[in-house]
């Protein structure tokens, strides 16, 4: 009997059949050529078992997610152009008890604050979905070329009082949750195609007070 | 209820959410892609182009043949992607060769770094030509049996076995070749710091 050849390769993964394994053992007794090889493709073997795991990107993940909105066609290089898909409903939902009441103004203004260039004061809300998501928000604001010195001051505005809001929550807790109702609320806007603050009566009432605090900030 | 199925058994199945689909799902598939394409780039376009499949697909999803069903369509679509490269690597394949090796050399800071072995890993699954690297990352990296690589390539058993122990062979070979690279690189740096003591 020859070497063991690739019968090496299927002893070492443990794929010969038993008579065969116990052949293949007994020729390794006697084989010092074998019994090197077999060393070196376990060795080898131990080395690609123990390769470390690539983890994916968190903003791939985001993408992958984005997937669903985007339809089937081709491959959506960026965030779907259609809004929210059926994967992001969850958040949808939960996010309409907020709706109808003041902060809901103060923490979507916040997001929106964080997509415009003309906004740098804007807290970062540090969560890289929202940036994403924002990313893809800003495609709406070209249609409000006029106020879009208005909505910044807005988002200034209602930025701060936010954050006095949340401040005043006094919990330590919810600056955690903060990012995340600014992007349910995001979502909420991109589904119902309108921008948030424009139905907020608190927000309107602030805006009195934006330009002065837009000045402040440059 | 018309299910000839228990009421248990029926309540128990719920489709999944894509966002279900895709959290439980593409830290495995992205794995093999990595491995199988060598890069992040790659990487992250194959496991996007498997996803949209998967998205295409959902409707079929049935628990339980999921994972091989992924393992195949990711393998066969870098399979297709890897043959269609071929016309064209092939032409400058000397060249190309050498810049990658180059390219991928560690500073001799990283040279004791976990993650260098890694990379002199992975550029020698990435010299191998895919037909063979395919089962060899399978096996060795996902794990799965002679019989289950077969299905997942559509090829005979000894033909898994032959592919996995001449891939085996070629990065055995390749390992070595860039050890004996490294070592060189070392002496020719010592020579040159020696020099430059003097």
């Amino acid at each position: 009997m020859g070497h063991l050849g690739e019968r090496l390769s299927a002893l070492v993964d443990g794929e010969l059949g038993p008579v065969e394994h116990e052949r293949a053992l007994i020729h390794l007794a006697g084989c010092e050529t074998c019994r090197f090889e077999a060393d070196m493709l376990r060795r080898l073997k131990r080395r690609l078992t123990t390769l470390g795991e690539p983890e994916p990107d968190h903003d791939f993940l985001g993408r992958l997610s984005g997937l669903a909105g985007g339809g089937t066609s081709g491959r959506p290089p960026g965030p779907p152009p259609g809004g929210a898909g059926f994967g992001m409903s969850p958040p949808l939902g939960s996010s309409r008890p907020l709706g109808g009441h003041p902060p809901t103004g103060p923490f979507a203004a916040e997001a929106v604050a964080d997509a415009s260039p003309a906004a740098p004061v804007a807290p970062p809300p540090a969560d890289r979905p929202v940036r994403r998501r924002a990313d893809r928000f800003t495609s709406l604001l070209p249609a409000f070329p006029g106020g879009r010195y208005a909505v910044a001051g807005v988002a200034v505005a209602t930025a701060l009082l936010g954050s006095a809001f949340v401040a005043g929550g006094g919990d330590d807790d919810t600056p955690v949750v903060e990012p995340r109702i600014a992007d349910f609320a995001l979502e909420h806007a991109l589904t119902v195609r309108q921008l948030p603050f424009g139905e907020e009566p608190p927000a309107e009432t602030v805006t009195g007070a934006a330009p002065s605090e837009t000045e402040q900030t440059r | 209820m018309p299910e000839p199925r228990p009421a248990a058994e029926f309540e128990e199945w719920e489709p999944p959410s894509w966002d279900e689909v895709v959290r439980v799902h593409s830290p495995r598939v992205y794995r093999l892609a990595y491995r199988l394409t060598g890069n992040k780039h790659d990487a992250e376009d194959l496991t996007q182009e498997v996803f949209i499949r998967v998205f295409r697909s959902l409707a079929k999803y049935t628990p339980g043949t999921f994972e091989g069903w992924l393992h195949r369509i990711t393998t066969n679509l870098f399979l297709d992607t890897a043959r269609r490269k071929a016309r064209i690597r092939f032409e400058g394949l000397a060249d190309n060769a050498d810049e990658r090796i180059e390219g991928r050399e560690p500073s001799p800071a990283q040279r004791y770094d976990d993650r260098h072995f890694d990379a002199d890993v992975q550029a020698a699954l990435d010299a191998l030509p895919a037909e063979f690297r395919a089962p060899v990352v399978l096996c060795d990296i996902e794990g799965l049996s002679y019989e289950e690589i077969a299905a997942t390539l559509d090829v005979k058993l000894g033909t898994v076995r032959s592919r996995i122990h001449r891939g085996r062979a070629q990065l055995r070979r390749a390992l070595e070749h860039r050890r004996a690279l490294a070592a060189e690189k070392e002496a020719r740096e010592a020579r040159v710091s020696t020099r430059e003591a003097e």
